[in-house]
């Protein structure tokens, strides 16, 4: 009994070391972004090379803000993010909701279609999205960027939305209309307040897979006019000679909200996740 | 009275449904036509007329088609196979009874799946580097290198570094979805598997691994879908040098230099392989739903 014991205690050890090792892991590349990001130049390249620096400084920090093209950067995916999160709140939630509730020829096609649509390579979708944006001279705009996101976020919405209504029970609603409300009024004074949390956490959702998204921004943006986040940070590394001190700091501010905005989301999101809605 | 061509219930869904599944075509299947066409068409963006299979004869007599695939399997399968070990075992261990702050552990080890791509590849890459990187800077101090690895810039280590960093975002992925599915457990199976005495091996094998089948699949083909898809990272790594160049690299560089026709062919070709398994997910999904 007592070797059973001490066995127990033994692989209760072994189980936190490995957690433990894997949670550094995880937290490793974060903290050497924090640590470059918080180096002089003189020190990043120091050998051998240490975690904390001996003279901390914010002036990474500083320069990003002040003299690269960060800051703009931040404004077009805030941007670019809304109206992309909006219109596939608006589209993909009334989606979302007439998929749950009625019974119409084509309903399972048109889910299934949607559920597919979220797992369709972006590198195969940009090609003719390019030419189509380009005809209508939308290259190098916000609204064109955020159009393109909705390939990503309106499938993602509707999918969720779907999900969310159908996890009401109906009688909520056929006591509204015993009480005479239409259709219409049942979503905007039943519904929506109940789904209030959820369809925030979708729209946030939205917001992010448009704020990380790469492939699409890097041949639908050219200049400072509409390039996002994922697109300036970029640029940051693939100078010649890159500049680690700034775009770890660069790296760090674009974490820092996404990380935030999880923890926020964290029930809904691992809900999501479990009913097969997927980031493109 | 006249019979409507629309039931009562498809009226009322109309207007809810008809913008969203509107937009999304015009934004979906379009350019899924137009990429369709293109692959089959002899010249520049709408002015070209059919050309047959020429595009995709072509494209498979370029040895750059060839090398693309073996790298693309590689890459998915090594992605696949790492991350649901991985974070298979993970999931496990979190489980585990007497295991304590569960929900801290997995909330941990997910962070690495939060960080926006483009930040994972470029910190990674400054992980990475061999100048001032602190990857081989460890590996030395820890006495298991001698001299620095090119991991980022040799044909032997690249591919093998943007997998390593593919596992270390998606093994937290499976992580949280077996988690999920072991909660789900009904957990008399394994009392009476305790009490006829099976081992914890015999658990896994009898009782969780057979009534996770499902959700492992759904897992598994989620990561494979996105390895096949994935652009940033390897592009944003390696440029897609030393052999890392997979098939969504290689439409993309065919569309760089406008060789529009090629890129379309495999973009199509890489279309037609990543619906095969989206089709398997959307398959268990459902069968979930």
């Amino acid at each position: 009994m007592k070797a059973k014991k001490a066995k127990h205690v033994l692989a209760d050890l072994a189980t936190y070391l490995i957690l433990f090792c894997a949670v550094l892991l995880v937290l490793m590349p974060l903290l050497w972004i924090i640590s470059t990001s918080l180096k002089p130049s003189a020190e990043i390249f120091a050998k051998p090379p240490h975690w904390i620096p001996n003279a901390p400084t914010m002036q990474n920090y500083i320069t990003v803000l002040t003299e690269s093209a960060i800051p703009t950067a931040f404004l077009n995916s805030f941007l670019t993010g809304l109206m992309a999160a909006l219109a596939s709140l608006v589209l993909g939630g009334c989606a979302g909701y007439a998929f749950a509730r009625f019974r119409f020829r084509g309903n399972k096609l048109l889910s299934l279609f949607m559920l597919i649509s979220q797992m369709l390579p972006l590198t195969v979708l940009m090609i003719p999205m390019y030419y189509m944006e380009n005809t209508m001279g939308l290259i190098d705009t916000r609204f064109g960027l955020a159009m393109a996101h909705l390939i990503i976020c309106m499938p993602l919405v509707t999918w969720m939305a779907r999900g969310y209504f159908q996890g009401i029970p109906r009688e909520i609603e056929e006591a509204a209309m015993v009480d005479g409300c239409n259709t219409l009024q049942t979503l905007l004074r039943i519904l929506l307040p109940l789904l209030r949390p959820a369809l925030a956490a979708t729209g946030i959702y939205a917001f992010v897979s448009s704020w990380n998204e790469f492939a699409l921004a890097n041949v639908l943006t050219r200049s400072l006019a509409s390039r996002t986040v994922p697109i300036a940070l970029n640029e940051f590394s693939s100078f010649f000679k890159v500049d680690w001190g700034q775009t770890m700091a660069a790296a760090a501010m674009i974490t820092l909200p996404i990380i935030l905005v999880f923890m926020l989301i964290q029930k809904q999101f691992v809900e999501g996740l479990a009913s097969g809605a997927v980031k493109g | 009275m006249k019979k409507s061509l629309l039931t009562r219930d498809e009226k009322r869904a109309i207007p809810f449904l008809l913008p969203g599944v509107l937009v999304t075509a015009l934004l979906i299947l379009y350019p899924l036509g137009y990429i369709i066409s293109m692959s089959f068409s002899d010249n520049a963006v709408g002015a070209g007329s059919f050309a047959g299979l020429d595009n995709y004869v072509k494209l498979f007599k370029n040895p750059q088609f060839p090398k693309a695939i073996v790298n693309t399997l590689e890459w998915t399968l090594a992605t696949v196979v790492f991350s649901f070990l991985i974070g298979f075992a993970l999931a496990l261990l979190i489980h585990r009874k007497s295991i304590r702050l569960s929900g801290m552990w997995r909330g941990m080890i997910f962070i690495a799946w939060i960080i926006p791509g483009v930040v994972k590849a470029t910190a990674w890459k400054w992980l990475f580097t061999t100048d001032g990187g602190i990857v081989n800077h460890m590996l030395r101090s820890a006495g298991l290198i001698a001299e620095d690895i090119p991991w980022l810039t040799s044909a032997k280590y690249a591919m093998l570094s943007v997998i390593i960093v593919q596992v270390w975002a998606c093994a937290p992925y499976i992580m949280l979805m077996m988690t999920a599915g072991l909660q789900q457990l009904p957990a008399d199976l394994y009392e009476s598997a305790d009490l006829d005495g099976a081992t914890w091996w015999q658990k896994i094998v009898h009782i969780t691994l057979p009534l996770l089948k499902d959700i492992s699949f759904i897992c598994i083909l989620m990561v494979l879908v996105w390895a096949i898809n994935e652009f940033s990272l390897i592009w944003i790594m390696t440029s897609g040098g030393y052999n890392t160049t997979t098939l969504s690299l290689l439409v993309y560089n065919q569309f760089k230099v406008l060789n529009i026709n090629s890129a379309s062919a495999s973009a199509v070709m890489q279309l037609a392989i990543t619906m095969v398994f989206a089709g398997l997910y959307v398959k268990f999904v459902i069968k979930e739903d």
